[in-house]
């Protein structure tokens, strides 16, 4: 039985189960530990003198370089940048805007209204009325400072 | 022994990278612990962890979300039970928060949300909370938001959905209003006929007016015409006083005389006539009569006058005769 595993097919087989797995199963990442499997399926057709426990180790290495070094290598060179980096990030998407203040800031702490709902805001105390811009956003608050015009 | 080693340590190869490769999809945050204590979270994209030491904690959703906050019995402040559902807008901004903080966050929102429904509604009355929906939806949101900071969430709108009363209070109510239409319309309908006979009567008034109008109008060209007549009998009579004066008095009595003849003419012509009326001196006529015989002579003797004139005139110097 265990014959049969010491030829490339059971890597050509892990390899597209794998893929297919990587097709079916979002949120894992298999793609590469499929190339790997791939990959010495290639080596052992070459070289069909190697044994079980070695194809095992060279897998594991392959897998392990393959995966390291997409995202170690790859990755940061090919990574698309997103065209909305600030996609679900609500906060975030207000840096830079000035909204009116709808509540004083005392105490270093008070309210801004944006849009439709109140935001919680920390900055220099200031009265009601008064424009704040946005610098940053921690949580649901976001660090104002006066802004002028 | 060699092949089930290697076999496993395939296998632990493919499980390792499974776990320490993770993909996270856009619109989620996963936390991470080491160990069981939270560390960081990690954003969408791929991400490499150490598996054995670190696992992915709690898979938290960064989309706006929707939770439908589930009908339940209010009592108003004038003691009127109502149903009321709605929904809940939220959005988790601080994942580590949400997935911590708080342990049942969908039931500690709705909870929150529904004992707020209640006490805003309680201090309204039933009429106010059917028309004042945004005050309801804009307090609500005031303490919701407050109280879901520390859970990492902000709340961007709570909706009331639907507010609905009894069954007979809605009767009562469609028949309060059916009974102000009705009462509107036939307002307007006795308005109508007010109006109707307020400008009837106004109708017969200038109706009324004009005709008097007319009358006096007429009355007054009436006299007018007397007075006209009058002055023209004045006239008449003046000339016929100025032309007795000038002339002689028996002119007069010729027309009288035939103005009686005339009379005495129809009288006796009168048809079916028995009794004969005379005045009551008949003798009068013959005294007209006898003017006319006076007027008659005194013409005959003017006219030889003239005659006599004529034949003076013609006999040029010729001496008048001597008296």
């Amino acid at each position: 039985m265990l014959i049969d595993l010491v030829s490339h097919y059971p890597w050509w087989i892990i390899a597209l189960v794998l893929l297919i797995a990587e097709l079916l199963a979002p949120g894992f990442f298999m793609i590469w530990i499929s190339l790997a499997a791939a990959l010495v399926g290639l080596i052992v057709l070459l070289l069909p003198t190697l044994g079980l426990l070695g194809q095992a180790l060279l897998f594991v290495v392959l897998a392990l370089a393959s995966c390291y070094g997409y995202w170690g290598y790859v990755r940061p060179h090919m990574d698309r940048r997103s065209d909305q980096p600030l996609l679900n990030r609500r906060g975030e998407q207000l840096i830079g805007q000035r909204y009116v203040l709808d509540s004083a800031i005392v105490n270093g702490r008070g309210k801004a209204r944006v849009g439709d709902s109140l935001w919680l805001v920390e900055g220099p105390d200031l009265p009601v009325g008064s424009t704040v811009e946005v610098l940053g956003v921690a949580g649901t608050t976001l660090r104002v400072q006066s802004s002028v015009g | 022994m060699t092949q089930i080693i290697s076999l496993l340590l395939i296998a632990l190869a493919i499980v390792f990278l499974l776990k320490a490769l993770r993909v996270v999809p856009q619109g989620y945050e996963w936390t991470v612990e080491q160990f069981g204590r939270y560390t960081h979270t990690l954003s969408p994209g791929l991400s490499i962890l150490v598996p054995i030491m670190q696992s992915i904690g709690r898979k938290i959703n960064m989309m706006e979300q929707v939770l439908p906050v589930p009908s339940q019995d209010v009592i108003t402040r004038d003691n009127a039970v109502v149903k009321v559902d709605g929904v809940v807008f939220y959005q988790v901004l601080d994942a580590a928060k949400a997935a911590y903080e708080v342990s049942n966050l969908e039931q500690a929102i709705l909870a929150l949300v529904m004992t707020n429904i209640r006490t805003v509604l309680g201090s309204m009355d039933l009429d106010e909370s059917l028309s004042k929906r945004d005050v309801i939806n804009a307090q609500l949101l005031r303490v919701v938001d407050e109280a879901t900071h520390p859970w990492g969430l902000k709340c961007n709108r709570i909706e009331i959905k639907d507010i609905t009363p009894p069954r007979d209070l809605v009767d009562a109510m469609a028949q309060q209003m059916k009974a102000e239409r009705v009462k509107r319309a036939n307002i307007l309908e006795a308005e109508g006929f007010r109006q109707a006979a307020v400008l009837k009567a106004e109708g017969d008034k200038q109706a009324q007016i004009l005709s008097a109008e007319g009358k006096r109008e007429a009355s007054f060209r009436d006299a007018e015409a007397r007075e006209r007549l009058a002055e023209a009998e004045a006239k008449a009579t003046a000339m016929v006083s100025e032309a007795i004066r000038k002339g002689d008095i028996n002119a007069i009595n010729y027309f009288v005389a035939t103005k009686y003849i005339d009379a005495l003419k129809a009288m006796v012509g009168a048809p079916n006539q028995k009794i004969m009326l005379l005045p009551m001196e008949a003798t009068g006529i013959l005294g007209s009569l006898a003017g006319i015989a006076e007027l008659a002579k005194s013409s005959i003797e003017r006219q030889q006058e003239v005659k006599v004139e004529t034949a003076q005139v013609r006999r040029p110097g010729n001496t008048p005769p001597q008296a």
